[in-house]
C-alpha cells in the first residue's frame, strides 16, 4: 500500500487529482462501501474493479453528489467535494457517463451534446427568449467548437443531427461520451463503459478512451467488470469486493492476486469477465 | 442510402417549402379581419389568446415534464392582475407586463411541489391551486366582486382605442406570434434543452451541471407568465373577468389542447389550440346538422364536450402520443418529432 509501483514516477499528493479518504456509505443496515481509500492521478486512467454488488457504482455516486456517505473524505483538486450540491460539479470540472445510457430522447444528437456545455453557457431566461446578441453568439460559438473537435474526433458526423431514438447501442455510448468531453472535465468518471458491447465496440470505445486522455490529458477513472479491456487500458487498479477494498496495484500485480481471484468466485479472471 | 451520402446531400422534401409556407401563414393572418366577418375575426382572436397559453402549457407539461392541471388559475391570475390595474387607470403595456409578472411569482410558488413529486403527485398538487384560485376569486369579494366578476374598462395605446373585434385581434396577434417566436428560441438554447433534460433524465442533467430544481421552478413559472399574458390579453378582449372562467374543466381544455396538438412542439401547440378552440363550434355546426333547432340541446352539448375532452385525451394517447403533429409528420411521409 502506499506507493504505486509500476509507474516509474514517485507519487506525490499533488499527483492527485481524486482523494477518497476512509468513505463509508451505509444504506439503513448495509454497508454499501468500508472505509474504502484511493486516489486517481491526473492524466491517468484508474480503474475499479469488482463483482456485482462491490461498491464500484455506489462509489461513483458518492464522487457525483447522489449519495451523502457516513464518514470520510472526497477531495477534489484539493477541494473539499461533499459539501457541494450534484450540479455544481460540473462546473468544478467533474463529468461522467452511467452504467445505462443517459442520453436525452427529444433532442438530436448534437443538442445531447450541447448539453455537456450546460455550466459553461451563460444565457438566462430573457436572453434565450430573444435569442440575440450574447446568447445566439455563444451558441454558435459552441456549435462550430463540437463540429471541429468533437464531432470528427468521436466519429459522430454521419448522426449529428439525428433524433437519439434508434441509434445503435455503441454509438449511444459514443454520444455520451462525446457529451462528457464538451465538459471538458479534468475529471471523467465512466460507469461500465463496455457493458453490453461487442468485441469490436470494445475495442473502439478503449481506443477512443485512451485518445481522450493522451490528447486531452483528462483523468479518467472507470469502473467495469470486462476484466480483460479494463488490464490493457488501465494504469493502476483498485479491488473492490463487498463494499472494501481487498487489493491495488497496476493491471499485473493485480491480476496475480490471491485474493482477487478468490473474489471473482475462485475462477482464472479471463473466465470471470 | 449509406448515411454519409445522406448527409452530403440537401434535403428535399417539406424544409424546401418553409419560407413559403410561412409567408402564406403572414398574408392569412394579417389579411384575417378584410377577410372574415367579425364572427370569424372574434374566434380568431380567441384562438390566437389560446395560442399563447398553450404554448405556455406545452413549456411546462410538453418539454420540462410537470403535468398541470392548474394552468386556468394562472390565466386567472393574470386576468384578475390585468382587470384590476386597467380599472386603476394603469397603462396597457404595464397592466399586461404586470399580468406576467404576477403569475410567473404564482408560478414559482406553485412549482415549488414539482421540486419533490411527479406525475399524477404533482397534478393533483396544482388541483389545489386549482380551487384555492377559485376559492379567493369568488369570496374575497372586496378585490373580486365575486360571482359577478370585475367589469374591464376598454383598453386604450396612445389614444388609440381597442374598442372593435378587428383592432382586439391585432392587439393581440403580435402577443401570439411573440409567444410563438420566444418558445421555440427557448429550445435553441441551454434554458430549453436542461427542460427536456429534467424531463426525461433528471439525474444525468444534473451531473451535466443542470440545478434541477431551479429548471423545474422556471419552467413551472415560464408557462405561468405565458397564461398570464393570455389572461390578461382575454380580460381585455371579454371585459369581464370572473371566477367561472377560469373552473378546472378550463385547465383540462387547455392539457387536451397540448396532448391533442403535440407535447414537446411548438406546432403542436398551434394545432392544439385552432383545434380546441374550434371543437366546441365544429360540436354546435355538427348539432344543428341534426337538429334544426340547437337551442334546446345547450346543455347536452356542454356535456358532450367535456366527454369529447376526455375521448380525446385518450385517442390521440393510442394513435399517436405526439398529437397532430405527429399525424401530419406520418401523413407527409416524414417523421419529425419537433415542430
Amino acid at each position: 500500500m502506499g506507493s504505486r509501483g509500476g509507474t516509474g514516477v514517485e507519487m506525490t499528493a499533488k499527483d492527485d487529482i481524486l482523494t477518497v479518504e476512509e468513505l463509508t456509505l451505509r444504506f439503513g443496515g448495509i454497508t454499501a462501501i468500508s472505509q474504502v481509500s484511493l486516489q486517481a492521478r491526473r492524466g491517468r486512467i484508474t480503474a475499479i474493479i469488482g463483482p456485482n454488488g462491490a461498491g464500484k457504482t455506489s462509489l461513483l455516486n458518492v464522487i457525483s453528489g447522489f449519495y451523502r456517505p457516513q464518514a470520510g473524505r472526497v477531495r477534489f483538486m484539493g477541494e473539499d467535494l461533499l459539501g457541494k450540491p450534484a450540479h455544481a460539479r460540473a462546473r468544478m470540472g467533474i463529468a461522467r457517463s452511467f452504467q445505462n445510457i443517459a442520453l436525452f430522447r427529444g433532442l438530436t444528437v448534437l443538442e445531447n451534446i450541447k448539453l455537456g456545455a450546460h455550466s459553461q453557457l451563460k444565457a438566462g431566461i430573457f436572453a434565450a427568449s430573444a435569442y440575440w446578441g450574447p446568447a445566439k453568439r455563444e451558441e454558435e460559438k459552441l456549435t462550430r467548437w463540437i463540429d471541429e473537435k468533437v464531432i470528427d474526433f468521436l466519429r459522430l458526423k454521419h448522426v449529428r443531427d439525428r433524433e437519439i431514438v434508434g441509434l445503435p447501442f455503441g454509438t449511444q455510448k459514443q454520444i455520451e461520451l462525446a457529451r462528457s468531453l464538451v465538459t471538458q472535465p479534468s475529471l471523467l468518471l465512466l460507469d461500465e463503459p463496455f457493458a453490453g458491447m461487442n468485441a469490436t465496440e470494445k475495442a473502439a470505445m478503449a481506443e477512443d478512451i485512451r485518445r481522450t486522455v493522451d490528447s486531452l490529458g483528462t483523468t479518467v477513472v472507470l469502473i467495469d467488470h470486462d476484466m480483460k479491456t479494463l488490464m490493457a487500458l488501465a494504469e493502476y487498479v483498485y479491488v473492490l469486493n463487498f463494499g472494501k477494498l481487498i487489493a491495488q496495484g497496476t493491471p499485473a500485480e493485480v491480476q496475480a492476486n490471491p485474493m482477487v481471484i478468490e473474489a471473482y468466485i475462485g475462477a482464472p479472471l479471463e473466465e470471470a469477465s | 442510402m449509406s448515411a454519409a451520402t445522406e448527409s452530403a446531400m440537401p434535403k428535399p422534401g417539406p424544409a424546401m417549402f418553409k419560407p413559403a409556407i410561412y409567408a402564406a401563414l403572414g398574408i392569412l393572418v394579417i389579411a384575417w379581419p378584410s377577410i372574415g366577418n367579425d364572427y370569424l375575426t372574434y374566434m380568431a382572436t380567441l384562438i390566437l389568446i389560446n395560442v399563447i397559453a398553450v404554448v405556455g402549457l406545452n413549456i411546462t407539461v410538453g418539454y420540462a415534464g410537470l403535468l398541470s392541471l392548474g394552468h386556468a388559475a394562472f390565466l386567472g391570475v393574470g386576468a384578475y392582475t390585468a382587470a384590476l390595474l386597467l380599472i386603476a387607470g394603469v397603462p396597457l403595456p404595464l397592466t399586461i407586463a404586470a399580468a406576467a409578472v404576477t403569475s410567473f411569482c404564482f408560478g414559482i410558488l406553485f412549482g415549488l411541489p414539482a421540486v419533490r413529486i411527479k406525475g399524477v403527485h404533482l397534478a393533483i398538487s396544482t388541483l389545489a391551486l386549482q380551487f384555492g384560485f377559485f376559492f379567493v376569486a369568488q369570496r374575497w369579494v372586496a378585490v373580486t366582486n365575486g360571482d359577478n366578476g370585475l367589469q374591464t374598462p376598454q383598453a386604450s395605446l396612445f389614444g388609440f382605442v381597442f374598442n372593435t373585434d378587428e383592432r382586439l385581434y391585432f392587439l393581440v396577434l403580435p402577443f401570439a406570434v411573440l409567444a410563438c417566436v420566444a418558445g421555440s428560441n427557448l429550445f435553441k438554447t441551454r434554458v430549453g434543452r436542461a427542460f427536456v433534460a429534467v424531463r426525461e433524465r433528471d439525474y444525468a442533467a444534473e451531473v451535466l451541471g443542470v440545478n434541477v430544481i431551479w429548471t423545474k421552478l422556471l419552467a413551472f413559472a415560464v408557462g405561468a407568465a405565458y397564461a398570464g399574458i393570455a389572461g390578461a390579453l382575454l380580460a381585455i378582449f371579454l371585459r369581464l373577468v370572473n371566477p367561472d372562467q377560469f373552473l378546472v374543466s378550463v385547465s383540462v381544455f387547455y392539457l387536451t389542447a397540448v396532448l391533442v396538438g403535440g407535447r414537446g412542439s411548438m406546432l403542436g401547440s398551434i394545432l392544439g389550440a385552432v383545434f380546441m378552440t374550434l371543437l366546441p363550434e365544429m360540436l354546435r355546426v355538427g348539432a344543428s346538422a341534426i337538429v334544426s333547432d340547437v337551442s334546446g340541446y345547450v346543455g347536452f352539448l356542454a356535456t358532450a364536450r367535456e366527454f369529447l375532452f376526455g375521448a380525446l385525451i385518450v385517442i390521440f394517447l393510442h394513435v399517436d402520443p405526439r398529437g397532430l403533429v405527429g399525424i401530419i409528420g406520418k401523413l407527409g411521409g416524414r417523421i419529425e418529432f419537433r415542430g
